[in-house]
């Protein structure tokens, strides 16, 4: 009796055209290309897979150290390190498709046009469910501050992406802006079907002994359980401020804190660092919300998703 | 789809203890019924000793120092930070996250490529020469007993070393270790046939006596042991490296026209300077003797290494080192944790 009701409930979301039967997803960098998970757990519960984020030409990414770790969470300073696009498409894309599970391709560019042009040759490839840009990256030209920083940076990058391809878009918006609500609304206005938050936090530590950054580049972002709390009231924020869904993440560890950042008001949830320490989390959290709907009888996901707004 | 299985599993501490005679360091015994039986050494595991707590919230890697038996493994660790500080003071029965087999372990399948003129040599003996560092036994540690037993699994006691290519895929990786980053080379699988030609030879240094684990019991494995301190406490005055130089002339001084051959091979973990002076002595001397004979080709050094890990499994690439390439920047990163810890040394730019 008991298990066919939680047969009954329903896991499956809308993320605007895109639709997933989970609503629980890697982070985009925490996943790579869905090669080496596969060795430790299965992708069957996985509501969609996130690739690491690829630009135009291949990157090396940052000298080392590039991680270090804080109270409950970690600095890392990859510095974008990707095969680029066209390995991805000789090489990575064929692997992610068996799995018959969306696949969203995060990327980034060095300059507006950038975007645009990785857009147009992102949705020209077979395979790919959905486009996410990552925006929180330094915009060269513009002195090196975050695109995602700009309203009118983001309205523009988020149209010419929009005006390129005819998948799904994904924004990912940098957290910390003064006013996240109003770059969300940019980002619906300019055409996006989706809002994906957060990235990391600006942060540094210090090798006191050494007098030195940890890091090689002095400052990284910050991600895991220390950032959660911010995290799950920004998504609050973007949720009472657009119609379109938004991807909730940031130092999700457990079920309990993914059903968090639905009743704030994400539609879907994605894990990163928590993954680290436990490959089973994805699925994990997926059949911890089940149980936790059912316990309350609820009959579908949707009936909490920004229940606290209610 | 073809996959090389990783446990991810709450296990039971079975042992937890601080090695006598020594400053800080444990042997953690672990029940799992997976590890013991497929590790190769070199590998590693990811141990979190709080499962579910985020405060250290990071798995630390540890190689796997020995199987103890079909359903226990060991690590030796030495407590320098919070992490292996808290994990010291696990008790027997409790429970700790563990993942792994993870890792390219070392390769010891030899490979004889290398051999020029070696058209009709004949090789008589397999030299390995272990070299440690301090805590850097631990994945050394349990080589010459897997050598060994591979060596005796075979069937026919002569030793053919012909290369053979007709072994299909699956015959192979059954033995050798997937996904291996570093550059593939035609291994041969018969050189496992050779129990009784190995020879093992230890070089263990450290700072100072307490630091050199097992250094009354651990010459059962070996046919020699050399032991070296900073402070001259136990064995030689001075760093394993020099001692191993003074000995090399033994090992890879061998006549070029001989019709026999010993095929030499050196395995190696301990901290960064130790490694790179290591490298660094055994170009030079394969520039003078070595590689014109043919006796020390370029897979025939392998060296453990150690960086700070977030995941431990690749996808994370936090860990990276730089190996030589062709390319313009004349190097590629690659992933500590993934594509080693174990490197070919000779491929290494920044020990070199
Ligand atoms: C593949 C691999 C295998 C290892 N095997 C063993 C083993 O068998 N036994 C063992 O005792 N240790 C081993 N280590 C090192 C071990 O992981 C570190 O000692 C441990 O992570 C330290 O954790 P901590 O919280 O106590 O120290 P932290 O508080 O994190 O750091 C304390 C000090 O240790 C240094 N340190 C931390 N992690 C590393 C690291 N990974 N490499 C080098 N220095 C580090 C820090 O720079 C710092 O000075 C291995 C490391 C790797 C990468
Ligand atoms: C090592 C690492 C690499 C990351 N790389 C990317 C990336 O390439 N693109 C991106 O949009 N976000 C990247 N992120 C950010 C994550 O996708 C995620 O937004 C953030 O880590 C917060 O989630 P978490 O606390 O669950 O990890 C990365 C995070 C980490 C820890
Ligand atoms: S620790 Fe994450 S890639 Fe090596």
């Amino acid at each position: 009796m008991e298990e066919k009701n939680s047969k009954d409930i329903s896991m499956s979301v809308k993320l605007g055209r895109l639709f997933l039967k989970y609503p629980v997803m890697p982070a985009s960098g925490t996943f790579g290309y869905g090669e080496e998970f596969i060795d430790i757990t299965d992708y069957s519960l996985f509501g969609a897979l996130v690739t690491k984020g690829i630009s135009l030409e291949p990157s090396k990414g940052n000298e080392m150290p590039r991680i270090c770790e804080t109270p409950c969470g970690l600095i890392n300073s990859i510095g974008l390190e990707n095969v680029g696009f066209e390995k991805f498409k000789d090489e990575k894309i064929d692997f992610l498709k068996k799995f018959n599970i969306p696949v969203i391709v995060n990327f980034f560019g060095k300059s507006v046009e950038d975007y645009a042009i990785m857009a147009g040759k992102l949705s020209r490839i077979d395979g790919i469910s959905a486009l996410e840009a990552n925006i929180s990256c330094p915009n060269v030209k513009e002195g090196g501050r975050a695109f995602g920083t700009d309203p009118e940076i983001v309205y523009e990058i988020t149209a010419s992406i929009k005006n390129c391809s005819d998948l799904p878009l994904i924004v990912k918006l940098t957290p910390l802006v003064s006013d996240i609500a109003l770059i969300a609304e940019v980002a619906e206005k300019a055409g996006a079907d989706v809002i994906s938050l957060v990235n990391t936090f600006p942060a540094a530590s210090i090798d006191i002994n050494k007098r030195k950054f940890k890091l090689s580049r002095g400052y990284g972002g910050l991600s895991g359980p220390a950032i959660k709390p911010i995290a799950v009231k920004l998504v609050n924020d973007v949720y009472k401020a657009v119609r379109i869904p938004v991807i909730g993440m940031g130092g999700i560890s457990s079920w309990e804190d993914a059903v968090e950042f639905f009743m704030a008001g994400a539609t879907s949830v994605a894990v990163g660092t928590g993954a680290f320490n436990n490959p089973y989390l994805i699925p994990q959290i997926t059949s911890g919300i089940k149980k936790f709907l059912q316990e309350n009888n609820f009959s579908s996901i949707y009936d909490i998703i920004g229940i606290v707004n209610n | 789809m073809k996959t090389k299985k990783i446990i991810n599993e709450n296990c039971e501490v079975t042992v937890n203890l601080k090695i006598k005679d020594t400053e800080n360091t444990y042997l953690l015994r672990i029940k799992n019924n997976f590890i013991p039986q497929n590790f190769i050494p070199g590998q590693f595991a990811m141990v979190k000793h709080n499962p579910g707590s985020s405060d250290p919230l990071l798995a630390r890697p540890f190689s796997i120092f020995r199987k103890f038996n079909e359903n226990e493994f060991e690590i030796l660790y030495r407590v320098c930070g919070k992490g292996t500080d808290l994990l010291s003071n696990i008790k027997k029965g409790d429970y700790i996250s563990v993942t792994g087999p993870l890792g390219n372990g070392f390769d010891t399948l030899y490979d004889f490529q290398g051999l020029k003129n070696g058209s009709g040599a004949k090789i008589v003996k397999n030299i390995h020469i272990l070299i440690a560092g301090g805590i850097g036994i631990a994945p050394l540690f349990s080589l010459p007993d897997f050598i060994k037993n591979k060596g005796r699994k075979g069937n026919e006691p002569t030793v053919d070393y012909r290369v053979n290519d007709s072994l299909d895929s699956n015959e192979r990786s059954n033995i050798n270790t997937e996904g291996n980053g570093r550059t593939p080379s035609n291994r041969v699988l018969e050189a496992c046939n050779c129990g009784d030609n190995n020879k093992f030879i230890l070089y263990y240094g450290s700072k100072t006596e307490k630091e050199l684990y097992f250094r009354y019991s651990i010459h059962s494995d070996y046919d020699e042991v050399y032991f070296a301190t900073d402070d001259g406490s136990f064995g030689y005055k001075g760093n394993a490296v020099d001692l191993l130089f003074k000995n090399i002339n033994d090992y890879c001084n061998q006549n070029e026209k001989s019709t026999e051959r010993l095929n030499v091979n050196f395995y190696a973990c301990g901290p960064k300077p130790m490694l790179s002076y290591l490298i660094n002595k055994l170009r030079a001397q394969n520039k003078s003797n070595m590689l014109d004979s043919g006796i020390l080709n370029e897979y025939a050094v392998q060296v453990s290494l150690e960086e700070h890990f977030a995941c431990g499994i690749g996808v994370c690439l936090g860990c990276v080192v730089k190996i030589n390439s062709e390319n313009s920047d004349n190097f590629v990163f690659k992933r500590v944790c993934k594509d080693g810890p174990v490197f070919n040394a000779f491929e290494l730019q920044d020990y070199c």
